[in-house]
């Protein structure tokens, strides 16, 4: 028998549609790392979307950005982050939102009721936060209160955030919560120290699902496990899935674990989204320099013989970077265009036709390159090792 | 590695019965009660060779001991107990004047280049650092050049913009590509490597490691791999050993351990491994729990407890599932993970309730039963289980007993009835195929045949 498939049981609703984000971090002197830049991409009921990239290409920082969790020097510059729902106080008693609130400009709910999260104030984002947006931060295993029993801990996020629930049912739920994840109720009353690293994990996962919300936020959420516990959390996640409806955005710089599954992604890198769209599109027809050099570092179990080949170069700094492309200075493929901007998301689907043609659709396999009419051949030059010599990508950026 | 290959040669590195526990220290309150300190065993008993020239590989999960049997290897922990060769020289046992040279020939590369460098030292420095301890090159000119000669081997050309940077003036790569500069510098025979990618970016991970296979070429290098990603294993290595709680449970040539394994901590290991190619079609690995602590570890197999083909006795009537499923009923009452206060005794029917709940296994799904299916895992029916009259009324006495909160009387019971191999004699490493496996599977005695209960599915009757 094999890995259940991811379901795809969603209805086709979007459930979080991001629209030309882009977070900076403001640096002494006035300027400011910019984190991402321009991110686009959407999300459906009950899928599962991972950002993958390198450490520092931004995919935390644009996941916390949506929930209002940025550092202090964190702000988001530009962009909309459209969540299919809206904070009570808009809401009718129908749970949808008000026709005077959708009327009302200085309310940030458009026609189709949904909301925009990057302008709600820091205590409206509250309302959203947890309740429908949960996020399970890196390494929240080992940030389990040492002194609070388990249990108590999922009480406390219950009460917090939904504060008309009585004490015994919260509790109710919480070991209702732990049994879903694979962990005896009865253990609600033990310590953190008295579970197993595999069982904190499950633990925080009951924690952010405490509040049954929409979207389940994942930060790396195996890295720091052995391979069989990471292989049983990778089997929870679909479970809870499956389950609760839930669609759950992975971050992830393991791009095997992205493999088995995520429905969708986006590949990222410098703070740009440089690909995305259906997994099965990405893997299988590639359409970007950076993520074929990604695919040629990456050694896998079941191949015997392979050549790795690894991008020559260090990732780009991201302190008031200039307009061209954030990838050009390690892109064997960079042609002149690449020095002036950063190329627009092309339709990866439309590759051999003639009129290159940027593309609004999220849900259709997108690329960031403007060599995307010769990608057949870009693919099998990326094959060959000496394409990815410094030699070769100091010729093409001269 | 085995040491069963008919080579002429010795064998470059020999390791017997190596073991290596850690103290722990004791706090006032054990000293006072008189308590026996129990050491952590981190490595107990492994034995292996390595060939001049391979590149052998060392598996496992966190806290095998792996990163302890590389420390032991290039003389950075003493032995507890057993024997390391080097060149036909027991390292344990070296004058000032071998010890000298056995340094130079052993060099050691470690995990983290931003913790491994010194920040206050240049990249001449730290290079020629063990050029200056073991008196090699003493005319300056020369040294620098053979440092400069070292970090254009390594990648780092030209060398003079790398000669007086710091450390921190330099990417994760560029870092360890220095320390391995620094390791190779003395013209080593043996080197061990410690997780070295595993701090690295992905994209530049594969520079480093092919690096490293180019080096072993140009310098003569044999290379010990230490890494807990199989997938590097796979890629780096000829040879493999996997490690379990500080036993070595398997090791033969990669290809063939990866894509056959006999061990049943191996397969489930190898198992767990996403892949790109494979995606959701790869099989689960089937194993219960997690790995416990190497200060107390289980008796006799280290892996039984958690062991998908553990053997049961002959007496045992029943299938090799129910067994397993009786005996992690017997561990679950061991840990006190289930006891009276698990199922309200007022509901109807509490002790089988309690029994069926026990006689579940901590899967993933694709292994489960199909009663265990359809309540997700937390009860398992007693029906469903292959097993004969007595061995059920044991199981049902033991329940009773636990309910009623005889926690013991629940223990010796099971205890009398759940006889294996497994938990009684510790696996000495045999020859299977072309590797060694520590496995009762593969013992000659009859228990061997009942491999043929594994995987076979319980009987709905």
């Amino acid at each position: 028998m094999s890995v259940s498939t991811p379901s795809h049981d969603g209805d086709g609703r979007t459930v979080l549609e991001i629209d030309d984000l882009a977070v900076r971090y403001a640096v002494e002197g006035g300027s400011a790392v910019h984190a991402v830049d321009g991110a686009t991409f959407s999300i459906e009921a009950g899928e599962t979307y991972g950002l993958v990239g390198e450490s520092g290409c931004g995919k935390t920082t644009l996941a916390k950005s949506l929930i209002h969790l940025l550092d202090n020097n964190g702000y988001i510059e530009r962009g909309e982050v459209w969540y299919d729902g809206t904070i009570p106080r808009w809401e009718g008693s129908d749970g949808e939102p008000t026709r005077e609130a959708i009327e009302d400009d200085d309310v940030p709910v458009r026609e189709d009721g949904m909301t925009n999260l990057a302008e709600l104030s820091s205590t409206q984002i509250r309302d959203i936060r947890w309740r429908d947006i949960a996020i399970i931060p890196q390494s929240a295993m080992n940030a389990l209160n040492p002194v609070y029993k388990v249990g108590d801990q999922i009480v406390e996020s219950i009460v917090r955030h939904e504060p008309e629930t009585p004490e015994a049912e919260a509790y109710q739920r919480a070991r209702d919560l732990l049994e879903r994840v694979g962990i005896e109720p009865d253990r609600a009353d033990d310590y953190a120290h008295q579970f197993s690293g595999g069982m904190k994990q499950r633990a925080v996962i009951a924690m952010a699902m405490s509040c049954n919300p929409d979207v389940l936020i994942a930060d790396e959420p195996t890295t720091a496990l052995d391979v069989i516990i990471q292989d049983r959390i990778l089997e929870e996640l679909e479970q809870i899935q499956e389950e609760f409806g839930v669609s759950i955005i992975v971050i992830s710089h393991d791009i095997s674990v992205m493999a088995e599954i995520c429905d969708r992604m986006a590949v990222m890198y410098g703070g740009k989204v440089m690909e995305s769209g259906p997994k099965e599109d990405i893997f299988d027809a590639t359409a970007n320099p950076y993520t074929l050099g990604l695919k040629n570092s990456f050694p896998t179990i079941t191949e015997a013989q392979q050549d790795l080949v690894s991008i020559p170069g260090t990732p780009p700094k991201l302190q008031d970077p200039d307009a061209g492309c954030r990838f050009r200075e390690r892109c064997p493929f960079a042609v002149e265009e690449c020095h002036t901007s950063h190329p627009p998301m092309y339709d990866a689907a439309a590759t051999g036709t003639a009129v290159l043609e940027a593309t609004d659709d999220e849900r259709a396999h997108r690329t960031a390159c403007y060599r995307i009419d010769e990608i057949e051949q870009i693919r099998a030059d990326a094959a060959e090792e000496h394409t990815w010599t410094d030699e070769t990508i100091e010729s093409q950026s001269r | 590695m085995d040491g069963r290959d008919n080579r002429e040669s010795e064998p470059l590195v020999r390791v017997r019965n190596l073991r290596k526990l850690f103290d722990q220290s004791q706090g006032i309150v054990d000293t006072i009660l008189g308590r026996e300190p129990q050491p952590v065993r981190a490595v107990d008993g492994v034995s292996f060779d390595i060939e001049q020239g391979d590149v052998v590989g060392i598996a496992g999960e966190s806290g095998c001991g792996k990163t302890t049997i590389g420390k032991l290897l290039v003389g950075l922990h003493a032995p507890t107990e057993g024997e390391i060769t080097f060149d036909g020289t027991d390292i344990t046992e070296m004058s000032n004047e071998t010890e000298r040279e056995f340094r130079k020939r052993v060099q050691m590369i470690f995990q983290d280049p931003f913790e491994s460098l010194n920040p206050r030292m240049t990249v001449y420095d730290t290079v020629a650092e063990p050029l200056k301890i073991n008196g090699i090159e003493p005319e300056y000119e020369a040294r620098r050049e053979r440092v400069r000669t070292v970090l254009e081997d390594v990648g780092l050309a030209p060398a003079d913009v790398y000669l007086d940077a710091f450390p921190t003036e330099l990417s994760g790569g560029e870092r360890q590509r220095v320390a391995i500069a620094r390791a190779l510098v003395v013209d080593p025979d043996f080197v061990v490597c410690d997780e070295p990618v595993s701090m690295l970016d992905v994209s530049i991970r594969a520079g480093v490691l092919n690096l490293m296979q180019d080096l072993k070429e140009e310098y003569g290098l044999t290379y010990l791999f230490i890494s807990h990603d199989l997938s590097l294993i796979r890629y780096m290595c000829e040879r493999v050993g996997v490690m379990y709680l500080g036993n070595m449970v398997e090791q033969g040539p990669t290809d063939d351990v990866v894509n056959d394994p006999k061990h049943p901590y191996t397969e489930a290991l190898f198992d767990a491994v996403p892949d790109v190619e494979m995606r959701e079609q790869r099989r689960r690995a089937n194993a219960t729990g997690e790995v416990p602590s190497p200060r107390n570890p289980p008796d006799g197999c280290r892996y039984h407890p958690r062991c998908a083909n553990i053997i049961p006795d002959d007496d045992w009537a029943g299938s090799q599932d129910a067994f397993r499923r009786a005996y992690q009923f017997k561990l679950r009452i061991e840990r006190e993970e289930i006891g009276e206060e698990t199922i309200d005794p007022s509901e109807a029917d509490s002790e089988r309730e309690l029994l069926e709940a026990g006689l579940t296994l901590d899967v993933p799904e694709e292994y489960q039963n199909e009663t265990e299916r359809q309540t997700s895992g937390t009860r398992v029916s007693l029906d469903s289980l292959d097993m004969d009259r007595t061995a059920r009324s044991t199981l049902e006495d033991a329940a009773s007993a636990l309910q009623s909160g005889d926690r013991e009387r629940a223990l010796s019971l099971l205890d009398d009835e759940l006889q294996t191999v497994c938990a009684e004699e510790t696996p000495a490493p045999r020859p299977v195929e072309n590797r060694d496996v520590a496995c009762h599977l593969y013992d000659e005695s009859p228990a061997a045949g009942t491999t043929a209960g594994v995987g076979t599915a319980a009987t709905d009757d």
